[in-house]
């Protein structure tokens, strides 16, 4: 038998005195007076009782009411105004002559009485969770006084009992720096005026989940600039929860910069020279009409039964509101892609205040921005109208950022980092056919798991079997691998995880075939060589030529004999040795490729400088073996880890050797003709690593 | 009772009959309704289903009390002093027709739902409830003191 927890005995024990006082009142046979009198007891100990939970109510009221102050409204901030500066800008009060974008938006709590079903399977969605008031029901991560330190900055946290608070630097002054160009970590702990500041939002609740606070002066939220992850339970500095430069400074985020437009429902930056940064919003997170659009006259006019009746009876769009699922497959997707994409805005549309509205043609308001060779061959208007002023934006941008592209995509044009899906899909043949959309695979109302929203009914193969039924009849011929196999899964080798974000790697969106050819051009892993890790990429080159007739291209003497899983993670950049540890922890490429001898090289990587390739190599290794539990912390110092790195290597070293000769192919493993591992390759290759500065914009 | 009156004692009957079985009907569809809470059924108690919910515990709450109210006509006919033959038949048909369309709207009308609306058996649902409020009103009319009858 289970324990009884308090409140469980707490229950029971009231319902028990219940139980028994009534029927003392009842058989007790009192008299007038003292049955008065015990009435008048019970009665004033339960107003009592209730004021007190009336009390407790009207605190949290009120903590509330305060926090709402802080976050981002639909209304305008009232802020007071200096006469003195006001006479001089010549207007008392802001200039809200136009009309306001934010009019026609209700919220998703009027959307409910309607559409409870699809109000309810967005309540379990991850969008809804991405921006949340700071409350314990939107909290992950722990406040429980404890002190975080990174970079020269300490903070502490704290909860109040609703409430989360954080001592720490004064976001206000070090944003006073930052406008002066002053790096804030640059100034000593010692020297900041330190704050204590209460958490006011939440963004993000499924892989991770980081915080802001309020500035004192205008609407701006600062970013409390610590990551908590949800799988792992733990603080980790922001910075080292992406692939950026080890060495840089400390990340300042402030909300209203780009969260605000894809965070949050109709976001606003707005800024008046008086009141400074009010960034408005008609509803946190990513509700109903963030998808759906403003819902005001659809609401208005469906107050009429007769029409709701009709409109639901002819099954027929409703001209008031967008059905996504309704529109075709490139207007469809470019409600996701507004935010699920890298798109610039168009000068012209930004300065009359024109937005973006699903089912406008995203390319009205912005550029979608393609690095393909083929984007620039499009035979679309728009995009062919749009190019030159894409290339003029790129060429603007790159003069203060020379690596904008290549923080973003793959050589070839393929999105190499997350949240970016439609830019990958719109590239991949099934979209230029005019058929796929984000909902032929997805589905926000209907899908089997909030993680990914896949649709329930298009689960595995049925998404793409959808529009190629005939590989299903053959399919052994079609893949070699078993019909039941990973290697037969559509999406494997036809969407490998090549994109990296959120601390793993995630499934490319551009659709397309795994080629020897595009590896060797991009250095970007094909599908065969993330599933069979100890395989070379001309082993992959050998099966691709054979079974799909692929040109085989002329190979590096490397490429032709060292497994691609030994290669990337030695010698690769930063996000090709992260994506190399994230698939030797997975479960699929250990069956196929073994997994004892990867905790040799996974060793090598837990001094890396890079903090995410760190933390992927650590995670491998920990699922690696149950008999070697590892002491090992990625944000370790520099002596700590190097330590473990010899610790560990030495541990599986004689797992990646192989003295009796079981290894096929000893040269792909790096074993010398004694099955011990060739040291000096080693070593050619982890000297040969590709150390440019990567800065992945997630 | 004052004098027997054959067809007033047979409307009574009628009444009583039809009131208690309605009443066993309802109690019967509530038992069924909690079983759909013990076995969590998503039928019923799945959010997107709240209005099917809601429109089958109306059936079962209205079908319930407007078997009880049957009883209460039943019981109380013969006091009604007021009320004529002709108001008796037409509160005794309003009230017997009111207490199945009205129930029974609200059961059909969460068989099929369009999200946020009932099924359109719904419409049974304010016939019925006119039918009701006409026999209440004339058995209230009968209620009036003997003097004034």
């Amino acid at each position: 038998m289970g324990q009884i927890s308090p409140l469980l005995a707490l229950q029971i024990g009231l319902v028990a005195a219940g139980v028994a006082v009534g029927a003392w009142v009842l058989g007790a046979r009192l008299r007038g007076k003292r049955r008065v009198m015990l009435g008048l007891v019970l009665a004033v100990v339960g107003i009592a009782a209730g004021f007190a939970h009336l009390a407790r109510q009207a605190g949290r009221a009120a903590s509330i009411e305060a926090l709402e102050q802080e976050i981002p409204g639909r209304a305008r901030r009232a802020v007071q105004v200096d006469p003195k500066q006001a006479a001089w800008i010549g207007r008392a009060t802001p200039d809200v002559s136009g009309p306001d974008p934010l009019a026609g938006y209700v919220s998703s709590d009027r959307c409910r009485s309607c559409h409870p079903g699809n109000y309810d399977s967005w309540h379990r969605s991850y969008h809804r969770t991405m921006t949340q008031r700071a409350t314990p029901a939107a909290v992950l991560g722990t406040f429980t006084g404890q002190t975080l330190e990174a970079k020269g900055r300490s903070y502490r946290l704290e909860r109040r009992g609703d409430e989360y608070w954080v001592e720490m630097a004064d976001p206000d002054w070090e944003a006073e720096l930052m406008a002066r160009g002053v790096r804030p970590d640059s100034v000593p702990d010692e020297r900041a005026p330190r704050r204590w500041k209460r958490v006011v939002m939440t963004t993000g609740s499924h892989h991770m989940q980081t915080y802001w606070v309020a500035s004192a002066r205008d609407g701006r939220l600062f970013n409390f600039p610590w990551l908590w992850l949800v799988e792992d339970q733990r603080w980790i500095p922001r910075e080292d929860g992406f692939i950026r430069p080890p060495d840089g400074a400390r990340t300042f985020d402030v909300w209203h910069d780009s969260c605000i437009e894809c965070h949050a429902v109709g976001g606003e930056k707005e800024q008046d020279p008086r009141t400074g940064w009010n960034p408005r919003a008609a509803e946190l997170g990513i509700a109903c009409e963030g998808c759906h659009g403003p819902a005001e006259e659809h609401v208005r006019v469906n107050q009429d039964p007769a029409r709701r009746y009709r409109m639901r009876l002819a099954d027929e769009p409703d001209p008031t509101i967008v059905n996504p699922a309704r529109l075709d497959a490139r207007d469809s997707s470019q409600v996701c892609g507004y935010c699920h994409g890298i798109n610039m805005w168009k000068p012209a549309p930004l300065a009359s205040g024109v937005r973006f509205h699903p089912g406008d043609d995203l390319r009205e308001t912005r550029v979608v921005m393609r690095a393909s060779a083929k984007a620039a061959k499009s035979t679309d208007s728009l995009e062919r109208h749009d190019w030159p002023v894409l290339m003029k934006q790129l060429e603007q941008a790159m003069v203060d950022n020379p690596t904008l592209l290549e923080e973003r995509f793959w050589p070839d044009g393929m999105v190499r980092v997350s949240g970016r899906e439609h830019n990958g899909m719109i590239e991949s043949a099934c979209f230029e056919g005019g058929k796929l959309s984000c909902l032929s695979c997805h589905s926000m109302h209907a899908s089997a798991d909030p993680d990914d929203q896949l649709a329930r009914d298009r689960q595995q193969d049925r998404a793409c079997l959808q529009c190629h039924p005939t590989f299903d009849q053959d399919l052994e011929a079609h893949t070699h691998h078993a019909r039941e196999s990973v290697g037969s899964r559509c999406q494997n080798c036809h969407m490998p995880h090549t994109v990296y974000g959120l601390l793993k790697s995630i499934r490319s969106h551009w659709i397309d075939s795994p080629s020897a050819a595009k590896t060797r051009e991009t250095g970007r892993a094909n599908a065969c060589n993330l599933c069979h890790l100890d395989k070379s990429l001309g082993w992959s080159a050998d099966r691709l030529t054979a079974w799909y007739d692929q040109p085989r291209p002329e190979l590096a003497r490397d490429e032709e004999e060292i497994a691609e899983g030994i290669r990337w993670s030695l010698s690769g950049d930063a996000q090709q040795r992260a994506m190399m540890a994230w698939h030797m922890g997975q479960p699929d490429p250990k069956r196929a490729s073994g997994d004892a001898w990867m905790g040799y090289f996974l060793g090598h990587l837990l001094d890396d400088p890079y903090p995410a390739v760190r933390y992927q190599a650590g995670h491998a290794l920990a699922r690696l073996s149950a008999e070697k539990p590892l002491a090992y912390d990625f944000l370790d110092a520099p002596a700590e880890r190097a330590r473990m790195r010899r610790e560990t290597m030495a541990y599986w070293r004689a797992a990646a050797e192989d003295p009796r000769g079981r290894v096929a192919d000893r040269r792909a493993r790096l074993l010398g003709a004694d099955g011990r591992l060739a040291e000096a390759e080693i070593e050619r290759l982890a000297k040969a690593r590709d150390d440019r500065t990567m800065d992945l914009r997630e | 009772m004052t004098g027997s009156d054959p067809t007033l004692e047979q409307t009574a009957a009628k009444h009583l009959a039809f009131g208690w079985w309605l009443v066993v009907a309802s109690i019967a569809l509530g038992t069924a309704l909690e079983a759909l809470h013990a076995l969590k059924l998503g039928v019923y108690l799945d959010v997107a289903n709240e209005t099917r919910r809601l429109l089958w515990t109306l059936a079962h709450a209205h079908g319930a009390l407007l078997g009880l109210v049957h009883v209460a006509f039943a019981t109380s006919l013969p006091k009604l002093a007021a009320l004529s033959p002709g108001g008796r038949t037409l509160a005794s048909r309003a009230l017997g027709a009111g207490s199945l369309l009205l129930p029974a709207g609200f059961f059909l009308g969460g068989v099929f739902v369009y999200e946020g609306d009932p099924g359109l058996g719904v419409l049974l649902a304010p016939v019925g409830a006119a039918l009701v409020l006409v026999a209440v009103v004339v058995i209230a009319l009968g209620a009036r003191r003997r003097g004034r009858a």
